[in-house]
């Protein structure tokens, strides 16, 4: 198992958080949640890619919130009352992250874990520590801390793309 | 009873003595160990012959025998030998012993114990065997020696008085930043020679020698004084820098250390009157090296070495006492404060939230009660967690009256010192800067601003000068005013200097402002030599960094015979770092310019509109000035509302004494905001210093207004 796989069992005991986007389930490692709340009023922020939509504040924090949607190339659509904002916690770091509808905390049995398949080389798995089965659902695990570092949330060199 | 009695009688005995003691500390803390020539000791044998009869009357025969051995080492040194340095260290360490001894209550009870009388023994063996022998110590030698040397107190010549001790140990811990800071460059440099940055290290040595000179730690200050004359060789001289002149300003940083070291134990020492024991050290192989160097000739590592091999001996010792220092006042990680102040902000927007909340007013009124007095609890809380970071100037004041005192006196000059402001508080980092650069300031203003008394009788002006250092708070700045009634700046002689050191080409003409600000030129100085107060030319680029380092300016009035002004302007630091700021719209996001750096809003009229080229080169009239229009929807590529420009608001903003004016949609309103950094995500963002969160929950950007003209400048 990949080192992201083996981390996800030895931190987190294979406890996941997962929501959909889409129809597809996504999960992430519980340890990297730090709470999750209603859409709240985001507001934008000058020279920044399209997918950082803006920040929100969390009770007097101004926290920088994601669309995973506009991350993974998918269409954009607009919130309905089932989305919600997950703030992760990658060290130390708060971000918020929107989803299309909450699932839930469950476990995964390491045996129903795989490494990110290969899926060819014009898909980015980068961002994906594995997919989990749990009964008839396939989980895609992601690496958060790889989505928020991977890129930089701010286009420092070229303001005009923005 | 019996113990009581005999305790008497011993200090019957000694009261014979201990004046004359007394009188013979106030002799060596005069004396001059640095000086060219022997010193004079003619005052100090009668004294030691009435001491040595004195002991010899009350049967002290350790006490007496240790004197003897002073005297005689003293003698050796008024005959001139090789070195008075050697000799005298060697005796002021035998004095510091018996001192010790007879200072504690301990000591006055047993007399002078066996122990100590072996250590003066030891002392004394080793000043006849280096005195007589002349060779270098093998290897078994120094291993007695260095054990001797490790139980044997170094007599500094710093005053240790309460008074003093504060301000010691805050130089302690001021130094040890730039220390580690001259370490890091050097040993970076160690490879590769010619990359070292002699500036900042000449700078922080200079910053060391002078206080350290100001509070009478001669040591210090001859060590730094000579790692300076090294460096300042070494600027003249580019070519002949080595690893050997790195590796002798190390050992200036290590010797420097050790003396900071020895310090502490002392002040210890007379905190808590048990007799501790720093290491000795020897200044002269090292200044000797150094003075070697200078003068091209090559000089032995082994030398180096074996000063370093003590060094490391000593270090545990070195740094238990800075452990033992800690009791007073303790360092906080300013990562840990920030965390604290980042809780309490949440806090604070939470209890707001309590407040508003209407379900509350109605509560029983017990539940009001308890939750009233949460929130004065918090309160207090966050007053006080500011309160830890802000200092008053009056701990400022205090020294810099020491300073102009001891200055004075040293100068033959008679100087008053005048301060507006003492109780003004200001925050912990401004602080410490403020401090520094105005010890340079006030150093500078004494030395070469005011005149000799007969000077200044000559010219008509009152016998003493007068130097007046004014604080004062706005709503947004420190303003800070030095001035004195000296000799002024000498215009023509400044020109003439900056020209002859390349600073300047012969032909500039300058405005007044700007031939004053030669003076903040690293390596400028109009003053004839140097002394070991100013002159090195350091000291006002050092005062110039920090101000700008700080986001302040400096202007400089100063009228030839009548005297010279500085007038200084910084940001105000808080902790909290609540501004005053208008908010402002832009399309769908939310601008806040902080008051201060707006100078005017207003709504243009259709016709006032001119524009140059294109859309993008638009500018108005403003009091005579063309001002363009920096469309602010555009500097940040952000959707703007579409509606005629008359009805969007302008912003004035002053850079290098240009107006430009931003143009936003709307303004909003007026409010505090905490302002809070937004770099762990967001850092990097143009034109854009921060954000905080508005009154109406929503975010607003707060606008850096200079970074705004420069990326609209480039845009265009």
């Amino acid at each position: 198992m990949s080192e992201s796989g083996n981390q996800l069992f030895e931190e987190s005991g294979g406890k996941l958080l997962t929501f959909l986007i889409g129809e597809q389930e996504y999960g992430i490692q519980i340890l990297e949640a730090r709470e999750v709340v209603g859409m709240l009023e985001i507001d934008p922020v000058p020279q920044t890619p399209d997918f950082m939509k803006g920040v929100i504040n969390l009770r007097g924090k101004i926290i920088p919130v994601i669309d995973l949607r506009l991350k993974f190339r998918m269409e954009q659509r607009k919130p309905s009352s089932e989305s919600c904002i997950v703030v992760v916690d990658i060290q130390g770091k708060l971000t918020g992250t929107i989803v299309d509808f909450l699932v839930g905390v469950v476990t995964i049995d390491e045996a129903e874990f795989e490494d990110s398949p290969d899926l060819g080389s014009n898909i980015n798995t980068v961002f994906i520590r594995g997919m989990a089965k749990l009964d008839k659902r396939v989980i895609i695990v992601l690496d958060m801390a790889k989505i928020l570092t991977n890129e930089e949330l701010v286009l420092i060199s070229k303001p005009e793309s923005v | 009873m019996a113990k009581d009695a005999k305790l008497k009688t011993v200090v019957k005995e000694l009261e014979d003595v201990l004046p004359q003691l007394k009188s013979l500390k106030i002799i060596f803390t005069k004396l001059d160990i640095f000086s060219s020539t022997p010193p004079d000791l003619k005052e100090i044998t009668p004294i030691l012959l009435e001491i040595r009869k004195s002991c010899s009357i009350h049967k002290l025969e350790n006490l007496g025998s240790s004197f003897g051995k002073l005297e005689n080492i003293l003698k050796s040194v008024e005959a001139g030998g090789e070195s008075h340095f050697t000799g005298l260290s060697y005796a002021l360490n035998i004095f510091e012993v018996i001192e010790t001894a007879l200072d504690s209550e301990e000591g006055l009870e047993k007399g002078f114990s066996e122990q100590e009388f072996e250590l003066v023994n030891g002392i004394y063996q080793m000043f006849v065997s280096e005195k007589e022998e002349k060779r270098v110590l093998s290897e078994k030698e120094r291993a007695t020696v260095d054990k001797v040397f490790k139980e044997v107190t170094f007599f500094d010549f710093g005053t240790t008085d309460a008074e003093n001790r504060v301000i010691i140990e805050d130089f302690i811990q001021e130094a040890l930043d730039p220390m580690e800071e001259i370490e890091d460059k050097l040993l970076s440099a160690e490879d590769d020679p010619k990359n070292l940055d002699i500036d900042s290290i000449f700078r922080h040595l200079h910053s060391i020698k002078g206080t350290a000179s100001f509070l009478g730690l001669n040591s210090i200050q001859h060590i730094s004084h000579a790692g300076e004359n090294l460096l300042d060789h070494v600027r003249s001289n580019p070519d002949i820098l080595s690893q050997t002149i790195i590796r002798t300003t190390l050992r200036v940083v290590d010797m420097i250390r050790l003396l900071f070291s020895n310090l502490s134990m002392k002040l210890e020492q007379s905190k808590d009157k048990k007799p501790r024991f720093p290491a000795v050290i020897q200044l002269e192989p090292l200044l000797k090296g150094i003075e070697n160097l200078i003068e091209g000739k090559s000089i032995q590592d082994l030398d180096l070495d074996s000063v370093k091999k003590n060094f490391v001996s000593d270090q545990s010792a070195a740094q238990a006492s800075t452990q033992e220092n800690k009791e007073d006042s303790i360092r906080i990680s300013t990562t840990k404060m920030e965390e604290l102040y980042s809780m309490i902000g949440e806090l604070t927007v939470l209890m707001n939230a309590i407040k508003e909340d209407p379900t509350i007013h109605n509560a029983h009124f017990s539940t009001r009660n308890k939750i009233e007095n949460l929130i004065r609890v918090t309160d207090n809380l966050r007053t006080k967690v500011a309160d830890t970071h802000m200092l008053p100037m009056v701990g400022i004041f205090k020294r810099l009256q020491r300073l102009v005192m001891d200055l004075a006196k040293k100068k033959n000059k008679k100087v008053a010192f005048e301060t507006v402001g003492e109780q003004i508080e200001i925050h912990k980092n401004t602080f410490e800067t403020l401090s520094n650069f105005l010890i340079h300031m006030i150093r500078n203003s004494v030395d070469h601003g005011i005149e000799l008394p007969d000077d200044r009788i000559r010219v008509g002006k009152a016998l003493s000068g007068l130097i007046k250092v004014s604080i004062k708070l706005t709503s947004d700045k420190i303003i800070l005013m030095i001035s004195d009634d000296g000799k002024g700046l000498d215009k023509e002689k400044i020109l003439k200097k900056a020209t002859e050191k390349g600073l300047l080409a012969p032909d500039a003409e300058l405005t007044d402002q700007e031939i004053f600000e030669q003076i903040f030129q690293p390596g400028f100085s109009t003053a004839d030599e140097i002394s070991d107060v100013s002159g090195r030319g350091v000291g006002m680029d050092v005062v110039k960094t920090a101000i700008i380092k700080m986001g302040g300016r400096i202007i400089i009035e100063s009228e030839k015979g009548k005297g010279t002004c500085f007038m200084i302007h910084l940001p105000i630091m808080t902790s909290t770092s609540i501004i005053d700021g208008l908010v402002a719209r832009i399309g769908k996001t939310f601008a806040i310019f902080p008051i201060f750096t707006v100078e005017h809003t207003f709504s243009v009229l259709k016709g006032d509109i001119k524009r140059a080229k294109d859309e993008n080169d638009e500018f108005v009239i403003y009091r005579d000035q063309a001002m363009p229009i920096v469309k602010l929807g555009k500097v940040f590529n952000i959707p703007v509302d579409e509606i005629d420009i008359t009805k969007k608001v302008i912003f004035v903003v002053r850079e290098q004494d240009k107006p430009y004016g931003l143009l936003a949609d709307e303004l909003l309103s007026q409010q505090q905001v905490v302002v809070e950094s937004l770099k762990d995500h967001l850092d990097g963002l143009i034109g854009i210093s921060g954000g905080a969160i508005l009154g109406n929950g929503r975010f607003g950007l707060i606008m850096d207004t200079k970074s705004i003209v420069n990326a609209w400048k480039n845009q265009n």
